[in-house]
């Protein structure tokens, strides 16, 4: 069944994003939720909302965190499916409301990754013959035959950098907001091969929050609410073990896209989509997921990169909001937060990083080996 | 080249080889002296003064046992015996030549201090040189001296020692160093901490320990093994198959610098085995700079971690060289 139509977002909310020392998940929870009652006029939510679609991938509580941090209790449900948590979480709330469970539905992504005390993504072995785990090392996979192929370099790498840097300092809630070059990103300290320290998004802490409602049920709530148009999700073998890899592609994302756009109505993904938010964990997952959402030939983004195609003034604006790179990753708040920008972009609330006459928006996560993929269009109309 | 296994797990039988020295005769050289030792919980082995230790602990208990070991079996060519010895240092090595009368050769201070391993590494050496009817004279000390005389029957067929030691990365940092020996205190808490599931660990000592996988009657290798094909999506129709003689080639790879090791950055790689899976591992005994699509490789038996402080053993891929053992 499409899920084209049926659902309406009325109200986000974004906490800050960074290293919250004097937060925690309850504070972040409440910023963010209360902000989009706020959003969608929504003064009693014992009342308003029906249940509570939510994710996190560091609580050692779980779904609880929401729960009590708020106060409401209602059919409470987590979801989780690694960096795509938070568009799962918002894909499982549209899925009950299109099936007439529920008329309004609170999704909540949120984590707090800092108050681990290290820097960075944890190094886990998990058994005798795991290499210590990391995730740049898993996303580095595709760089080296891919640049061999396409002719590619850590310099594009880079200027996807600068972009997101650079689109950061405009987002008020991003926890990066200073502008770098294509030299600092070349001479920062590697991490794992091609990945130097500015091509990886930082752990952060943060969460947002989205309220949808069933479509003839929106204008209650607010007079310009945004229409989702597709939500989909996609899995792939694990690259790690799968015998056909080529290492130029993330499957996954190619796979949720085929769905997203079929949902959606989308035959020509760069002419139809106005501001795209994309799972920028690693600059060149970002550069990957211009071709495998068929923004453009598998093989061009390099052209693209060069000609400033993705930029905030460029054809199709990505991460508007300066994406992972600027707002950190923690994980199951980003795929709500790039729901959050969308709305405002398509709401023209986006302030000094607005993009004109936007009327389709996609956001994008991917996650695991990588093996999940999530998709989200909403639209203005 | 993989090697079908018929099920139970056995990689291969071995013929005994052919006897290749022969111990004939020993001196022990005791003497009451306490130079090194290590008391209970200390992480490194203390020692007396060197100087001291130098000259009574390893010096004159060596020489006394040499020049014995000498008389004793002064009817077997005593001046033209090769000679390994196991000093704490090159110095002494070179001293107790010079003593011995013996010029400096073989072993003698190229590869460190190999600690309890050291005389048996400096034999190994001497083994690997010498040619048949050759008498090899080993020297270990340790509360006294020890010397062994070998006689030698037969060259050995291929060197193990010298073309690891061509492979040889000097460290060159004190940085490197301290963690090469793990003497670095990082952020993170050291992976030895993580436990390791000694039940997870027994149900996959063949994957473990035989890089065993497997392939389906599609003709599909997956490693590590699984219940159902990755390819044609049927259940449990695999016979067992070890990768651990095999050679495969690097698909892709990344330099991890974040990844907790001795030696960073380590070289991770996507090794597609001919004729077989594709595994996800470090390659080692290699410059991170010769990492390349298409690098031919084998697989060595490593220590790969130490999570649960415990050494923790896996394969790694190698580059394949033309002296490889």
């Amino acid at each position: 069944m499409s899920l084209r139509d049926k659902i309406a977002v009325v109200g986000v909310g974004c906490s800050q994003f960074g290293e919250n020392w004097t937060m925690d998940a309850e504070d972040m929870i409440v910023d963010s939720v209360f902000e989009a009652y706020a959003d969608a006029s929504i003064d009693e939510p014992e009342r308003q909302i029906d249940a509570i679609y939510c994710g996190s991938l560091y609580s050692p509580t779980g779904p609880v965190d929401v729960s009590e941090a708020l106060k409401l209790y209602k059919p409470l449900t987590a979801v989780y499916n690694y960096c795509a948590t938070g568009t799962e979480a918002f894909r499982a709330g549209c899925m009950a409301i299109a099936a007439g469970v529920y008329d309004t539905v609170l999704v909540v992504g949120y984590d707090k990754p800092k108050d681990r005390g290290v820097s960075g993504p944890s190094v886990s072995i998990r058994g005798v013959r795991d290499l210590p785990a990391t995730p740049a090392g898993w996303f580095a996979l595709c760089a080296a035959p891919y640049f061999a192929k396409f002719g590619a370099g850590r310099e594009h790498l880079a200027r996807i950098a600068v972009k997101n840097h650079a689109n950061g300092c405009l987002a008020p809630k991003s926890f990066l907001k200073r502008k770098i070059t294509v030299e600092d990103a070349l001479g920062a300290r590697m991490i794992s091969w091609p990945f130097g320290l500015y091509d990886c998004a930082a752990q952060t802490d943060g969460a947002a929050a989205v309220i949808i409602t069933r479509a003839d049920l929106a204008r209650g709530f607010r007079d310009n609410p945004v229409w989702v148009k597709a939500v989909a999700s996609g899995s792939a073998r694990n690259p790690q073990t799968d015998p056909d890899n080529d290492f130029l592609r993330w499957k996954a994302t190619e796979n949720a896209a085929r769905e997203a756009y079929k949902m959606a109505g989308i035959d020509d993904p760069f002419r139809q989509i106005d501001v795209a938010q994309l799972h920028d964990c690693f600059t060149l997952t970002e550069l990957l997921s211009y071709e495998d959402l068929r923004f453009c030939p598998k093989g061009a983004a390099k052209e693209h990169i060069e000609s400033d195609t993705f930029t905030l003034s460029g054809e199709l604006p990505v991460n508007t909001d300066g994406g992972l790179k600027s707002f950190g990753h923690p994980t199951a708040a980003t795929g709500v937060r790039m729901i959050v920008e969308n709305v405002l972009q398509l709401q023209g609330r986006a302030g000094e990083r607005q993009v004109e006459g936007v009327t389709l928006a996609l956001s994008h996560n991917i996650g695991g080996f990588p093996t999940g993929c999530a998709i989200s269009i909403l639209g203005a109309e | 080249m993989s090697l079908p296994l018929d099920g139970g797990g056995e990689v291969g039988v071995m013929s005994p080889p052919a006897t290749l020295a022969t111990l004939m005769g020993s001196v022990e050289q005791g003497e009451e002296i306490v130079d090194v030792w290590r008391r209970a919980d200390d992480r490194f082995v203390h020692s007396w003064e060197e100087r001291f230790m130098t000259q009574h602990g390893f010096l004159e208990p060596a020489l006394k046992a040499a020049l014995s070991l000498k008389e004793r079996h002064a009817a077997m060519q005593a001046d033209s015996w090769l000679w390994a010895v196991s000093a704490p240092d090159e110095r002494s090595h070179r001293t107790l030549g010079k003593q011995l009368g013996v010029s400096h050769s073989g072993y003698w201070g190229k590869v460190g201090f190999a600690g309890a391993a050291d005389a048996l590494l400096q034999l190994a050496g001497a083994l690997e040189e010498a040619q048949s009817g050759a008498h090899v004279a080993l020297i270990a000390s340790g509360d006294g001296a020890e010397a062994l005389l070998f006689s030698v029957s037969r060259k050995a067929e291929r060197p193990v020692l010298a073309p690891q030691l061509a492979r040889r990365k000097p460290i060159d940092s004190l940085d490197r160093y301290r963690r090469a020996r793990d003497l670095i205190f990082p952020e993170y808490p050291p992976a030895d901490d993580q436990g390791i599931s000694a039940t997870v660990h027994f149900r996959e000592r063949d994957e473990d320990i035989s890089l065993i996988g497997q392939a389906c009657a599609c003709g599909t290798h997956q490693f590590p093994k699984g219940r159902v094909c990755v390819r044609c999506g049927k259940r449990d129709q695999f016979q067992p198959v070890s990768y651990a003689e095999a050679t495969g080639r690097i698909v892709t790879y990344t330099l991890d610098a974040f990844f907790p090791s001795p030696d960073s950055p380590v070289p991770v790689a996507m090794v597609a085995v001919d004729d077989g899976p594709r595994i996800h591992m470090q390659v080692a005994d290699i410059d991170a700079k010769d990492v390349q699509i298409g690098l031919p490789l084998r697989f060595a038996f490593r220590r790969i971690h130490q999570a649960g402080r415990r050494p923790n053993y896996f394969w790694k891929a190698i580059p394949i060289t033309e002296d490889q053992p």
